[in-house]
């Protein structure tokens, strides 16, 4: 596997609130291309990365660049506008829009029409409206939600929420996607349908994505490289297999004593 | 007969009115608006007059209350700019009515984007308690300039000379001097019916509008999870200054209505805290977060009014309250009662009977 020039560039960053120090000198290279996986213990410091990431946070030391600009200071929403998507731990859809609103909601940073033409629904408004929602049918189609894009967020089922708050991250058409969790609480056939539209989101559209995930067997399975996070300290960075297999890894993850032989392990039913 | 047509375009999915009993429903409401000046009495009248006046202010509380999450307490301070702008400005100035109405928007929208940065900073019953202030803050301004607004003794409102330039020089006279219009008859009542069903109308356009297009998903994902709405490019800070910019403008011109009505305005009452917690109660029954919920609330709460005055009188212990205080406890009667029963409002009743009428005969 070939990845040209890493897109994201995390280097020596250091958090802390009041002393508790959540992120201590993490340095990543995430490649273009690739699906970066993240994984740790709870607290180990994976959301705050991605908090700083996406401009929630500012680190106390250390840069964040993609494609070699800066993004430290500055606000998530012009993060997003950079090209930077990201879902969240706990579900960060907006329950009362409807499942269509919210993928419109995606197009955000790339409508260009004012509020005084939308408050009189002008022309470049009502043309703005239907352009995006090309494309929103587009992750429509390809997260399979014809059936919900009218229901409010709401009332729908916590799997299809789940593919919503991702559909909606494409709809940005980000260079980097952020996926916090994306797995949780799903059930296998739910979680099997996800790892493959984690995987064609980048064969198909090339967009590269960070992954921070609790079922080891679907990280193993998915991702090009992994980065393991304990007490905000990076204590391993390689393959997949050799992660397995990494003394720090079977120590922080999966516990002291067990068999270092991560294979056997059951994985909470990701494969 | 289809419930619905076939939609082919996305064009036709953003249509207000895509079905056909949408279109039956359409023609009815707009045939309902024009004819009701000739049936209503005197008396009725006034209160579809007053109803407008509710619909543009209770849209413009929709706006950013049920929209963007911004608990406000200051609509009344919005009204009072509104409505004194109109006055001031039309007594001292000569500025014709149809230009107050939109300056008196933008004089309280003035004031509201002076308001709106605190907003960045407080949310909820903060936000709320600061916006208290500001109705305090306008009414004492207001007080301060009595020689421009008449201080406490109030001022009266041009009505005559923007309805009847070079007419009758009594104000009764003139400004309630009928206009013939095609062989009708229009009373001064009739003529500010129609003035005040187009505003309440574009009003309401204007906040669907807002509704169906980015700047509004925009408020509502701020109102939902300012988070989430971030990182998806949306500036909190930016949509709800501008949530506050256009519904104090509507507010304000909410106001100016009130003014226009009333023909002689004083600052408090009615522009005081009672007001804005009037048209706080006006979303909550209407449903709060829908455009379709502020007009419902609207004409509920100002044609309850009236009847339950008239049905209080009868009874001795509420005979006892003055008009206001009846309509006080109608009010609070009505929010307690909505509150414990149907929290989504009556818009939450259309959506229930609709259904229910969408699988008719078929109960589930």
């Amino acid at each position: 596997m070939t990845h040209p020039a890493p897109l994201l560039h995390v280097d020596g960053v250091t958090l802390a609130f009041a002393g508790l120090v959540a992120l201590d000198d993490v340095s990543l290279e995430v490649p273009e291309g690739s699906l970066f996986a993240v994984i740790g213990p709870n607290g180990a410091g994976k959301s705050s990365l991605f908090n700083c990431i996406s401009g929630a946070y500012r680190p106390r030391s250390g840069d964040i660049r993609l494609r070699g600009k800066s993004l430290v200071g500055v606000p998530p929403h012009q993060v997003a506008a950079r090209g930077v998507a990201r879902t969240f731990q706990n579900l960060a859809v907006f329950d009362e829009l409807t499942v269509l609103s919210n993928l419109m909601l995606g197009r955000h940073h790339l409508m260009r029409a004012g509020w005084l033409s939308d408050l009189l629904w002008l022309r470049g408004t009502r043309r703005q409206e239907v352009a995006h929602r090309e494309k929103v049918e587009q992750v429509i189609d390809f997260l399979r939600l014809e059936k919900y894009r009218r229901q409010p967020a709401a009332v729908l089922p916590y799997g299809v929420k789940k593919l919503v708050e991702v559909g909606r991250a494409l709809c940005m058409e980000p260079d980097l996607l952020l996926l916090d969790e994306p797995a949780a609480g799903l059930n296998q056939e739910e979680t099997e349908a996800l790892a493959h539209y984690l995987l064609e989101i980048k064969e198909t559209f090339g967009i590269t994505q960070v992954l921070i995930e609790h079922q080891l067997g679907l990280v193993l399975d998915l991702a090009d490289r992994i980065a393991v996070l304990d007490f905000g300290r990076k204590v391993a960075e390689d393959e997949p297999a050799a992660i397995a297999r990494h003394p720090a890894v079977v120590e922080a993850y999966i516990g002291v004593g067990s068999s270092s032989e991560i294979d056997g392990v059951p994985t909470g039913g990701a494969t | 007969m289809p419930i619905r047509p076939l939609v082919t375009r996305y064009e036709d999915d953003l249509a207000l009115f895509p079905t056909r009993w949408n279109k039956i429903g359409l023609v009815v409401g707009v045939a309902l608006l024009l004819l009701a000046p000739f049936v209503a009495n005197r008396y009725w009248l006034d209160v579809l007059n007053l109803t407008a006046v509710y619909v543009v202010g209770a849209v413009a509380l929709v706006i950013l209350t049920g929209f963007t999450g911004q608990i406000s307490l200051g609509h009344a301070g919005f009204m009072a700019v509104g409505a004194y702008s109109a006055a001031v400005l039309g007594n001292h100035l000569g500025l014709p009515f149809w230009l107050v109405l939109p300056v008196g928007g933008l004089a309280a929208a003035g004031v509201g984007l002076i308001a709106g940065p605190f907003a960045l900073r407080l949310r909820g019953l903060y936000l709320a308690i600061i916006t208290i202030g500001l109705v305090f803050v306008v009414n004492h301004v207001l007080r301060s300039f009595p020689s421009l607004t008449g201080g406490v003794q109030g001022t009266s409102v041009p009505m005559l000379w923007w309805f009847e330039p070079g007419g009758a020089t009594d104000f009764l006279g003139g400004y309630r001097a009928a206009t013939r219009l095609g062989g009708m008859r229009l009373e001064s009542d009739v003529k500010i019916y129609f003035l005040f069903a187009a505003l309440a109308v574009f009003t309401a356009w204007c906040g669907v509008n807002l509704r169906r297009s980015n700047s509004g998903r925009a408020m509502m994902a701020v109102r939902d999870h300012d988070l989430a709405a971030a990182v998806l490019g949306v500036s909190p800070a930016r949509y709800k200054i501008i949530a506050f910019g256009i519904s104090s403008f509507f507010a304000g011109v909410a106001g100016a209505m009130y003014a226009f009505k009333s023909a002689f305005i004083t600052i408090d009452p009615p522009f005081n805290m009672a007001m804005s917690v009037e048209f706080i109660a006006i979303i909550v029954i209407g449903g709060s977060t829908t455009v379709l919920g502020a007009v419902l609330g609207a004409f509920f709460y100002s044609v309850a009014r009236p009847l339950a005055e008239s049905a209080a009188n009868r009874v001795d212990l509420l005979d006892a309250l003055s008009s206001s205080q009846q309509s006080l406890l109608v009010l609070a009667l009505l929010v307690i009662g909505f509150m414990l029963v149907e929290p989504t409002g009556l818009r939450g009743i259309w959506v229930k009977v609709r259904l229910y009428f969408s699988g008719w005969p078929f109960r589930y």
